[in-house]
């Protein structure tokens, strides 16, 4: 799906009023993310990973 | 007396404690020049004339009467605008919240407060803590007194403009991707990003909970380790914070740095402006002269940084605003309504992808603090920018760039201290960052000390352009 389309569909599903103004520069992030994401590549172990999680104080009583 | 408006906290704490200095007359002097610089510098938002003096008034008091505190009682400070005050506007710098008046105080507040330190009032930030460059397009921007033409840096812009033209002695900031350290380097001032636990965000308007520090900035190092006291203990009321003895922050303070070994990412080394590798390349080598041994290491995870931090960040504090962002989009400014979109529309695998990213990202870390003490970068890849027209599109820029450099230290939880540089050939100030392990911030201030005792920006604040009073 072209990412403009993503983005106002995106939006729309989530209740939330696209502005067209805005639409450029949320496609510009979310590619730019893409971007980023890149290097994970480099890590094929990654999925080996717990994602990272904290003990809360608030539930976790017996510290 | 002259240039008290300048002088560190360290310095004015022994003339209180000896009543050569008035508590209440040092507060007028800060009101006085708040109100001559503030239309021009937009440091604060909300200013605390009545209240400041009553503050004062009371200091005065106790300390007549052989009641001083410490070495912040009497001392003016200005509060970020995202730690709630109560009784006192708290907008986040964000119109949304323009009325919003909390009932309680963070408990950064209260510690600040009851250490005797003077609250001076609120001060600008960008929206919800969400930029880097300083812009805010509900407020507008708070100008970098070096030249007012240029970005401040953000999100806690105003704490680091207060600091740059004598608004404040001393001033709390937030740091969620690195808003405490962008603003201390563009400003020429320094600010912590302590680890994550240490100082409470009980209180705090958040940005995104697992990213989001509350920590201090000043005009030198000796004052973080002041303010620090003060602010770092453990909270109750914060589950994320860390039951821990707080030493003395001071105690490190201009010990030596001989053999302290310094690791430099190459990471940190890539897309550097030119002025920023000079300057850097300089301050390599003056540490290397205070005895540090620099090297370079390999940290390949921190490529995984930008995506971990991006992701992250957008994620909750899309979470956090998703209601108000449902019911009127439109209230919000336009650079924080994208970042808020694009978190909207980012999938829970990405958020969890990033969640593993961090985890390998700190066991690198991990790594790297058994072979060496401290870690160096330059805080930002970039030299202050000009304030561009197109807000948004800065906004978003600035945190691109930023990003790779400051959100590592906030992704593990590690401290990070942002130092002043050097001047680049505009005559910007430009910063670096040294990064401890877990709790380390003893060895920071060491490290910090250490470099700020070299006169790195040669240029007294009383000298900045921004920091003069119209003529009357």
């Amino acid at each position: 799906m072209p990412v403009k389309k993503f983005v106002k569909s995106g939006l729309k599903l989530h209740g939330v009023k696209v502005k067209r103004s805005d639409v450029p520069y949320i496609k510009g992030m979310l590619l730019a993310v893409k971007q980023m994401e890149k290097p994970l590549e480099n890590f094929p172990d990654i999925n080996e990973k717990t994602p990272l999680t904290t003990i809360d104080k608030g539930v976790f009583k017996h510290d | 007396m002259t240039d008290l408006e300048f002088m560190k906290a360290s310095e004015l704490a022994p003339m209180i404690e000896k009543k050569e200095v008035s508590p209440v007359e040092l507060t007028e002097r800060f009101l006085h020049r708040i109100d001559k610089l503030n239309p021009k510098l937009n440091a604060y938002l909300t200013t605390l004339e009545t209240n400041a003096l009553e503050q004062a008034r009371s200091a005065e008091e106790e300390i007549m009467n052989g009641r001083y505190k410490g070495p912040l009682h009497g001392i003016p400070i200005g509060i970020k605008d995202n730690y709630k005050t109560k009784g006192i506007r708290t907008t986040g710098g964000a119109k949304i919240f323009d009325e919003y008046t909390p009932d309680v105080n963070a408990t950064t507040v209260n510690n600040l407060e009851e250490a005797g330190g003077i609250n001076l009032g609120k001060l600008n930030m960008n929206p919800l803590g969400a930029g880097s460059s300083g812009n805010n397009l509900d407020y507008g921007v708070s100008p970098n007194p070096w030249n007012t033409n240029h970005l401040p840096g953000g999100s806690s812009s105003g704490s680091a403009t207060a600091l740059a033209s004598g608004l404040a002695v001393l001033t709390t900031g937030t740091d969620t991707w690195g808003s405490n350290r962008i603003p201390a380097a563009m400003s020429g001032v320094y600010g912590l990003k302590p680890t994550h636990g240490l100082v409470s965000t009980h209180g705090l308007l958040p940005t995104a909970w697992s990213l989001d520090t509350s920590g201090p900035f000043a005009r030198s190092v000796s004052d973080i380790a002041l303010m620090l006291n003060v602010m770092a203990g453990f909270d109750p009321k914060d589950p994320q914070s860390l039951n821990i003895d707080i030493p003395d922050y001071t105690k490190t303070l201009n010990k030596d740095i001989k053999g302290l070994k310094i690791g430099v990412p190459r990471y940190y080394l890539e897309g550097l402006a030119p002025d920023i590798e000079t300057l850097f390349g300089k301050a390599r080598k003056t540490l290397e002269d205070l005895g540090a041994e620099v090297r370079e290491i390999d940290i390949p995870e921190l490529s995984m940084s930008s995506f971990a931090g991006q992701v992250t960040a957008t994620g909750e504090a899309a979470a956090y605003n998703y209601s108000m962002m449902q019911e009127d989009a439109g209230q919000y400014p336009q650079d924080v309504r994208v970042l808020l979109s694009a978190g909207t529309v980012s999938s829970t695998s990405q958020y969890l992808k990033a969640q593993q990213a961090r985890r390998k990202l700190a066991d690198a870390f991990q790594r790297a603090f058994e072979e060496v003490d401290v870690l160096l970068g330059p805080t930002l890849p970039i030299t202050t920018p000009e304030i561009a027209k197109d807000e948004t599109k800065q906004n978003l820029q600035v945190i691109q760039r930023g990003l790779p450099f400051t959100v590592p230290a906030n992704l593990t939880g590690v401290p990070s201290l942002a130092v002043p540089m050097g001047l680049s050939s505009d005559g910007m100030p430009a910063g670096m960052q040294f990064i401890g392990s877990h709790l380390s911030e003893e060895k920071l201030m060491q490290v910090g000390s250490a470099w700020e005792n070299t006169n790195p920006i040669s240029v007294g604040y009383a000298e900045i352009e921004g920091s003069h009073i119209p003529d009357e």
